[in-house]
C-alpha cells in the first residue's frame, strides 16, 4: 500500500475482497501510515492515498443493465454487499453510480479530455492551499482537520434546513455529516 | 587494527546510518561478523574473499578479524554492506590508508570479479546520508539515477572495488559528477479522459475526488466504465510536488522498484482482489517490505 502513497489505491471487485484484507484501509485511511509488525518491532510506512472502489451492485452483475433481468435473490444481494463493511463504506466520501451507457453515449462524442478536467482541478486545489496554514503541505479539504473544515464553511439557513433534513432522514453519522461538508467545500472550490 | 567505514541499512522505507566496524588482530585465524547480520550479509565473506583474490588485493585472511555493523540490535539484510566491509577490512588490515574512509557511505553490493552490483534502497540511503551532514556518497554505477533526486549530496558512481579504493585513497574527494536534472512529471499523457464516452456523473464526481481528494466509489454493472473512469484519477490530479516526489521515489527504491519512473506521475495501484494481507500491506518474513 506504501506504493500508493500520494498516488491512488484502486480496489476493483470490492464485494470479492476478503473482510481481513479490507480491515487493513482502516488506519491508512485514518492514519496516513501503515504499521507492520516485525520479530523485532514494528516498521511505520506512509501511506496515504486516495482510495477508488469499483462495486457490482449483485452477484451476477445484471441488476443496472438495460434489457437483463437480475438473477439473485434480495438475501444474496444484501450478503453480497455486506461483504463491504459499513465503517469502510462510512469512509468513502462518494458513492457514485456508473450505469450502462446506451449506445447513443457509447458512439457518442468523446468527453473532455485530461487537460482540460486537470486545470480546474487545479484551480480548486490552488483555492484550497490559500486557505491552509502557511507551511501546510497536506491541505486539501479532504485531510483537513475538522475543526478548520467547520470554521472555513459557512452555512446559509437554506442549506442548514437541508442538512438538518438529511441527517434525521438519513440517519447521518457525524463523520458523515464532516464528510458532506468536505465535498461541498470542494464543489464550492470547482465553481466559477 | 581498527577501521570504521559507514553504510546504511533500511527498514521500510527509511534508512538508518550504519557503522561498519572492521577489526584485524592477531590470533587464531577466525572471520566473525556481528550486528544481528541475516544471511546474505554474512555471506559477504565469501564474495569478499574472492573479490579480492581476482583483482589482486593482498589481504592478511590468517588473523582474527571481526565486523560489527553498528547499531548491533539493528537486524541487517540484504547485500549493500558489501562495499562498507571490503573497505573496511581494507583499512583494518593496515596495507591501505584510505583518509575518506568515515566520511562517506558505501552501498554497494561485490561480484566475485571485484565490480559492484546495484541494490535497492539506494535512494532511502543517499537521503540520510545527507541529513547526516556527510561529504558524499558512493553508489554502484546503475544506480546513479537516484542521485538525481538527492541535490547538496556529492555523488560517486563506483564500477569496481580498485575505483572505490582509488577514490577515497585521495587526501580530499575530487568534484562529484552531476547527475543530471530531475525528470519533469508529466502528469500522465498515456490516457485521456476523453476515451470516456457519456457517463456525465461519474466524470463530475471523479472531478469532485480529484479537486478535493475525496475517496470515491463507483457502484454499477461490469462494463460500465468504472475501471477506465479510475484509472484516468491520476491524470486529472496535480503532479507530485518535490517533497512527494522525493518521498515517492524513495518508496519505491526501498520497495526495489525503479525510482526515476515513480516521480513521472501519481502512483496507481490496483491489487487484485484475491490479494492477502501481507501483499497488500508489506511486511512478512523477511525486512518489512514496501507494498
Amino acid at each position: 500500500m506504501s506504493l500508493a502513497h500520494n498516488g491512488v489505491l484502486f480496489l476493483d471487485e470490492l464485494a470479492e475482497f476478503r473482510r481481513a484484507t479490507l480491515d487493513t484501509l482502516r488506519q491508512p485511511l485514518e492514519d496516513g501510515h501503515v504499521t507492520v509488525a516485525r520479530h523485532r518491532g514494528v516498521c511505520r510506512m506512509p501511506a496515504r492515498f486516495q482510495l477508488v472502489g469499483a462495486l457490482n451492485p449483485c452477484p451476477c452483475g445484471r441488476t443496472g443493465l438495460p434489457k437483463a433481468r437480475c438473477a439473485c435473490t434480495p438475501g444474496q444481494v444484501r450478503a453480497y454487499l455486506g461483504r463491504v463493511s459499513g465503517p469502510l463504506l462510512d469512509r468513502i466520501d462518494l458513492h457514485v453510480p456508473v450505469p450502462a451507457a446506451t449506445f447513443d453515449e457509447m458512439s457518442g462524442p468523446s468527453g473532455e479530455a485530461t487537460a482540460v478536467v486537470r486545470s480546474r482541478v487545479a484551480r480548486a486545489r490552488r483555492r484550497q492551499a490559500a486557505r491552509a496554514e502557511p507551511g501546510n503541505s497536506r491541505c486539501s479539504n479532504a485531510l483537513l482537520p475538522m475543526s478548520r473544515i467547520r470554521s472555513q464553511t459557512r452555512l446559509g439557513p437554506e442549506c442548514e434546513r437541508l442538512l438538518r433534513q438529511a441527517v434525521d432522514r438519513l440517519s447521518l453519522s457525524a463523520r458523515s455529516l464532516d464528510r458532506v461538508l468536505r465535498v461541498a467545500r470542494t464543489i464550492s472550490d470547482l465553481s466559477d | 587494527m581498527l577501521a570504521t567505514s559507514l553504510t546504511a541499512a533500511v527498514l521500510g522505507v527509511e534508512a538508518h546510518l550504519v557503522s561498519v566496524e572492521a577489526d584485524s588482530a592477531p590470533g587464531f585465524p577466525r572471520f566473525t561478523m556481528v550486528g544481528l547480520p541475516d544471511s546474505s550479509v554474512k555471506e559477504s565473506e565469501s564474495r569478499i574473499r574472492a573479490a579480492l583474490r581476482n583483482c589482486g588485493i593482498p589481504f592478511q585472511w590468517d588473523r582474527r578479524i571481526t565486523v560489527n555493523l553498528a547499531p548491533a540490535g539493528l537486524r541487517k539484510c540484504g547485500s549493500s554492506f558489501d562495499l562498507a566491509t571490503a573497505l573496511g577490512l581494507l583499512a583494518a588490515d593496515g596495507a591501505l590508508v584510505l583518509p575518506q574512509l568515515g566520511r562517506v557511505m558505501l552501498v554497494g553490493e561485490l561480484a566475485l570479479d571485484g565490480s559492484l552490483r546495484p541494490v535497492s534502497g539506494v535512494l532511502p540511503m543517499l537521503l540520510q546520508a545527507r541529513s547526516q551532514g556527510l561529504s558524499g556518497a558512493l553508489v554502484p554505477a546503475a544506480c546513479v539515477r537516484e542521485a538525481r533526486l538527492v541535490p547538496g549530496l556529492p555523488i560517486y558512481p563506483v564500477a569496481t572495488l580498485a575505483e572505490a579504493i582509488a577514490l577515497l585513497s585521495n587526501p580530499d574527494l575530487p568534484a562529484a559528477p552531476d547527475p543530471g536534472d530531475v525528470p519533469v512529471a508529466d502528469g500522465g499523457a498515456a490516457i485521456d479522459l476523453a476515451e470516456v464516452r457519456g457517463q456525465a456523473l461519474a466524470r463530475r464526481a471523479l472531478e469532485i475526488a480529484a479537486a478535493g481528494g475525496h475517496n470515491l466509489l463507483f457502484v454499477g454493472p461490469p462494463g460500465s466504465g468504472k475501471t477506465m473512469l479510475a484509472q484516468r484519477l491520476p491524470g486529472i490530479l496535480p503532479p507530485l510536488t518535490e517533497a512527494e516526489a522525493v518521498e515517492t521515489a524513495a518508496i519505491h527504491s526501498a520497495a526495489g522498484l525503479p525510482a526515476e519512473e515513480a516521480v513521472a506521475r501519481r502512483p496507481f495501484r490496483s491489487p487484485h482482489h484475491s490479494a492477502t494481507v501481507t501483499a497488500l500491506v508489506g511486511g512478512g518474513s523477511a525486512q518489512g517490505r514496501a507494498r
